[in-house]
C-alpha cells in the first residue's frame, strides 16, 4: 500500500490529454484478461457498457469541457450492486432466475456521474454471509498475493481486482467486515463508511439494520475522492440519513495534526496473532498512537451483531431456503436456516444491548479521534482453511 | 445445553415455520444453534433494565463544521 496513487495519475493524464479513457480502459482490460483466470475476482466484465463510458468520456475532452474528478478511472462492483440491464446475482445461483435491473444502484450512478467508467462486477460469499469468497458457484477467489490464500470476504473479488492491479477502484459491502477483511488480506485501502452516509438503494441486502456499502482502492487519497463521489442524500434510503456531502478529499492536506489516536488494548490484541498486533504497533508507533484505550464490551458487540445478522439474514432468505436450500451455497446455508430459526428473545435482547453498547461507543470518540486495531487477526489464510488457531484457542 | 434438546428445538420450530430438513441438515443447524446459543447467553447474563429499549436504526450525527477555507 501506498499514499502515492498511479491511478490519481491517471485521471489527471486523462484530463490533460495525455492518454485517452479508451486507452486507460483497454489497458484495464488487459490486465483482467491477464490475470483474472488465476485470480477470479470477476464474474462478469460489461466490455460494451465500458467502452461507451470511456468513449462519451474522450469526445467530452476532446470538445474541451470540464471533466469530473474521476473521469476515465475504471472501476467494478461486487455482484450485489444493480447494473442496469444485468441480473443481480448477490453471488448466488438462485439469484439467476431473477429479472435483471430495470435501474442502477445508486452509488453507480454517483460514480458515473463523476466519470469513471464500469468495467464489470466482481465476486463475493453467497448473499455476503461469509469471510472468505470461496463461493462454490462461482469458484474461489484467489489473493493476488499469494494465489493459495483467500482474498478474505465476503468482498473478495473487490479486494482481488484492486490488489491484481486490474481496476484501481470498486466498490463493496460491510456488515460485520465484508470490506475491512479483504482490504486487509489483500493489503488494499477500504473504507467502511459510518452507517446511514451512503445510500444501500440498489444493493442486495443482507442485514437491513446493519449493512453498509462503501469502496476499495489504491490509496488512502483516492478512496476519499471516491467517497466524495458516492455521497449524497437519499430520502428514498430508510437507512441513509445523509443531508449533506462533506468532503474528504479536499481534507486530506490536514494529515494528522491534532488528531487524538490510541491504540485499541485488551479483547482485539488478546485475540489476534504476533504478525497483526506487531503490524498495528508499527501504524501506532508512525501514527503516534501509542496510548492503550480499551473498547468496552467487545465480546458482547460480537455475539449480538452475530445474532442480529444470522436472524435479519434467515429471515430474509426464508422463502427460499424452504423451497429451494438445496441450490443455496453449501457452505452457509445452514447458518441461514439457523438464523431464521432463533428465538425471538435472543434477537430483541441483542437489539436492546446494541442502544447501551451504542452509548458507550460514542461515549468513547468524545475522548479519541482514531482508534487503532488489526482489521484482521492473522495474515490470508489457506483456501479450505476450516479453524484458525489464534494464541491457542480454535477458531471456526 | 443438552444436544438432544438443541435437535428438538431446531425440528419443531422449522415445522411451525414450513421449513423442510432432512436427518442430517437438521443435525448441522442444530450445530449452529447450539454455537448461537452459547453466544446469547453472554447477552443473558448481562444486566439489561426495563427501560433499557431496542436500538432504532442508527442516525450518525450532523456533519461537523469545515475548516474555514476549506
Amino acid at each position: 500500500m501506498t499514499a502515492s496513487s498511479p491511478s490519481l495519475d491517471l485521471v489527471d493524464a486523462i484530463a490533460r490529454g495525455e492518454r485517452s479513457a479508451s486507452e486507460v480502459l483497454e489497458h484495464s482490460l488487459g490486465r483482467i484478461e491477464a490475470t483474472d483466470g488465476r485470480v477470479n475476482a470477476f464474474t462478469r466484465i460489461s466490455h460494451e457498457r465500458a467502452r461507451r463510458e470511456a468513449a462519451a468520456i474522450d469526445r467530452r475532452r476532446s470538445r474541451g469541457e470540464a471533466l469530473p474528478p474521476l473521469a476515465g478511472l475504471p472501476y467494478a462492483v461486487k455482484n450485489l450492486f444493480d447494473i442496469e440491464g444485468e441480473v443481480t446475482l448477490a453471488g448466488s445461483k438462485i439469484n439467476r432466475d431473477h429479472a435483471p435491473a430495470r435501474a442502477d444502484a445508486v452509488l453507480v450512478r454517483h460514480l458515473q456521474t463523476a466519470g469513471a467508467v464500469l468495467v464489470g462486477s466482481l465476486n463475493m460469499d453467497e448473499y455476503a454471509y461469509g469471510f472468505t469468497t470461496e463461493n462454490t458457484h462461482y469458484g474461489p477467489t484467489r489473493n493476488p498475493h499469494d494465489l493459495a490464500r483467500i482474498a478474505g470476504g465476503s468482498s473478495g473479488g473487490s479486494g482481488a481486482a484492486v490488489a491484481a492491479g486490474q481496476v484501481p477502484l470498486t466498490l463493496g459491502s460491510d456488515t460485520n467486515g465484508s470490506i475491512r477483511v479483504p482490504a486487509s488480506l489483500c493489503g488494499v485501502w477500504g473504507l467502511k463508511p459510518t452507517f446511514g452516509r451512503l445510500s444501500r438503494r440498489g444493493s442486495y441486502p443482507f442485514v437491513h439494520s446493519i449493512d453498509h456499502l462503501g469502496p476499495f482502492a489504491d490509496s488512502s487519497t483516492h478512496l476519499a475522492l471516491a467517497y466524495d463521489a458516492l455521497q449524497g442524500p437519499d430520502p428514498l434510503d430508510p437507512g441513509c440519513h445523509a443531508l449533506a456531502v462533506q468532503p474528504a478529499g479536499s481534507q486530506m492536506h490536514r494529515g494528522i495534526d491534532g488528531l487524538r489516536i490510541g491504540m485499541l488494548d485488551g479483547y482485539f490484541l488478546e485475540n489476534a496473532a504476533a504478525e497483526a498486533r506487531e503490524a498495528v504497533q508499527a501504524a501506532a508507533r508512525t501514527l503516534g498512537g501509542v496510548e492503550l484505550v480499551e473498547w468496552p464490551d467487545a465480546a458482547l458487540a460480537r455475539a449480538a451483531a452475530f445474532i442480529i445478522s444470522a436472524s435479519e439474514g434467515g429471515t430474509l432468505h426464508l422463502p427460499e431456503l424452504r423451497t429451494r436450500a438445496d441450490d443455496f451455497e453449501p457452505l452457509s446455508v445452514d447458518r441461514f436456516i439457523a438464523g431464521a430459526l432463533q428465538p425471538a428473545a435472543w434477537y430483541v435482547r441483542a437489539q436492546r444491548f446494541r442502544r447501551i453498547y451504542r452509548d458507550k461507543v460514542n461515549a468513547l470518540f468524545k475522548s479519541w479521534d482514531v482508534l487503532l486495531a488489526p482489521a484482521t487477526p492473522v495474515c490470508a489464510p489457506l483456501i479450505g482453511t476450516e479453524w484458525l488457531e489464534i494464541n491457542g484457542q480454535r477458531h471456526p | 445445553m443438552d444436544p438432544a434438546e438443541v435437535l428438538n428445538y431446531v425440528k419443531a420450530t422449522a415445522v411451525m415455520l414450513d421449513l423442510p430438513l432432512d436427518v442430517d441438515r437438521a443435525s448441522r443447524v442444530a450445530s449452529h444453534m447450539a454455537r448461537t446459543a452459547a453466544l446469547a447467553g453472554l447477552l443473558d447474563a448481562l444486566a439489561i433494565a426495563v427501560d433499557d429499549e431496542p436500538a432504532e436504526l442508527f442516525r450518525p450525527a450532523p456533519f461537523a463544521p469545515l475548516e474555514p477555507g476549506a
